[in-house]
């Protein structure tokens, strides 16, 4: 008889996802399916509104990569204004995104994947996580933390705050290394 | 109000030693307050010793425990899904706590309430598509199988059901996070004013 798995949410993702499988009558995986279950239309919403917001309002697309929507979004209104931005300004940005990309693989691998090496794929659910790490890896979860907040600390030491830091504009960035 | 001394304890004989059940969610948010909740760094090692993670996006339950001391809610009711889950949430939980812009007022995702559900879905998914979705008659064009509707308003928590606290901020500071749960650990109902405030 044909039916159909639910997982529901999909969890340790940076998001929200459901995925459903489809058996034929047989039992066999006819399909599987992937679900997006979140949608705010950040396309239709930004309409109408100025140009000088759009990097931070962009930001708020993701919590864990802000930086990616802030340096997209500032170098698109750059285009827009038609400005080169002064070359401290695309270093500093780089500087940022390396941050970036450091404390996210950090979450990524440690927070979110790591459990399921560390515990096995079939590893008890109560504790394949990262408080699971915590009790039983404790070096190990302390190294992912700590990576993640090296990261974290670049940004704010560029932009002010760890996440959603405004500092990334049209034409450059607000502040200076100092 | 305190959780550190429940009246039922069901998982540790001596109640002193009772971790404390700790319940995330986030609804239509960015995960941005998840985030600032892990930028404790090594604050979270040490409160992880006295809470327990019941249900989280960190963890891998599916299911919603009923005995829940503290929830931290982020994120907008936006669709029909979040509705049913902060239901349920609330229903859960001695202690609800509104996390940041998005759960306190509305906030980003709140900012579709402008336009009508169609008009967003249309600039999405056909507008600024690279490929159209394929037309099926009698189905809108845009996804609605499996996933869940969209409600025609985005609201805060706090519309649609009682919530206890508010922390707001966008996201609030780690240290601001770190106050009220190491003081609701203490039995005491932290007031976070000066600590963090919208926009933050």
């Amino acid at each position: 008889m044909a039916r159909e798995i639910t997982i529901n949410p999909v969890t340790r993702i940076e998001g929200h996802a459901k995925i459903t499988i489809q058996l034929d009558d047989a039992g066999k995986v006819a399909d599987a399916l992937f679900h997006v279950t979140q949608f705010r239309g950040f396309e239709k919403f930004v309409e109408g509104r100025p140009l000088r917001e759009m990097p931070s309002v962009m930001a708020r697309i993701c919590g864990i990569c802000p930086v990616s929507h802030l340096m997209a979004s500032s170098k698109a209104c750059d285009d827009l204004l038609a400005v080169e931005i002064p070359q401290v300004a695309a270093d500093l940005r780089r500087v940022m995104n390396l941050g970036q990309l450091v404390q996210s693989h950090a979450l990524s691998f440690f927070h979110l994947s790591s459990p399921d090496l560390m515990f096995g794929m079939d590893g008890d659910p109560h504790i394949r996580n990262v408080f699971g790490l915590i009790e039983r890896h404790p070096e190990f979860a302390k190294d992912g933390v700590l990576l993640r907040k090296f990261g974290q600390d670049i940004i704010e030491r560029l932009g002010g705050k760890r996440i959603h830091p405004a500092w990334c504009v049209p034409g450059g960035v607000s502040d200076p290394l100092s | 109000m305190s959780v550190s001394n429940p009246a039922s304890d069901s998982t540790s004989p001596d109640p002193a030693l009772r971790k404390v059940r700790l319940a995330t969610m986030w609804l239509d948010g960015c995960s941005g307050c998840h985030m600032s909740m892990l930028d404790m760094d090594e604050r979270l090692i040490e409160l992880a010793s006295k809470v327990e993670f019941v249900c989280s996006p960190y963890v891998d339950m599916k299911e919603l425990p009923s005995d829940i001391d503290v929830a931290l809610v982020e994120g907008a009711v936006s669709s029909e899904e979040d509705l049913h889950k902060i239901r349920q949430l609330r229903r859960s939980t001695k202690f609800l706590i509104s996390l940041g812009d998005c759960a306190v007022t509305g906030n980003v995702p709140a900012m579709r309430n402008g336009f009508p559900i169609d008009a967003v879905m249309a600039r999405a998914y056909r507008e600024t598509a690279s490929e159209p979705l394929p037309v099926v008659e009698g189905e809108p064009s845009y996804p609605s199988r499996y996933v869940p509707a969209l409600r025609r308003r985005v609201s805060p928590v706090h519309e649609v059901v009682p919530v206890d606290l508010y922390v707001p901020g966008c996201p609030p500071p780690a240290d601001a996070i770190h106050f009220v749960l190491t003081e609701l650990l203490a039995g005491r109902t932290p007031d976070v004013s000066r600590l963090t405030r919208f926009g933050c």
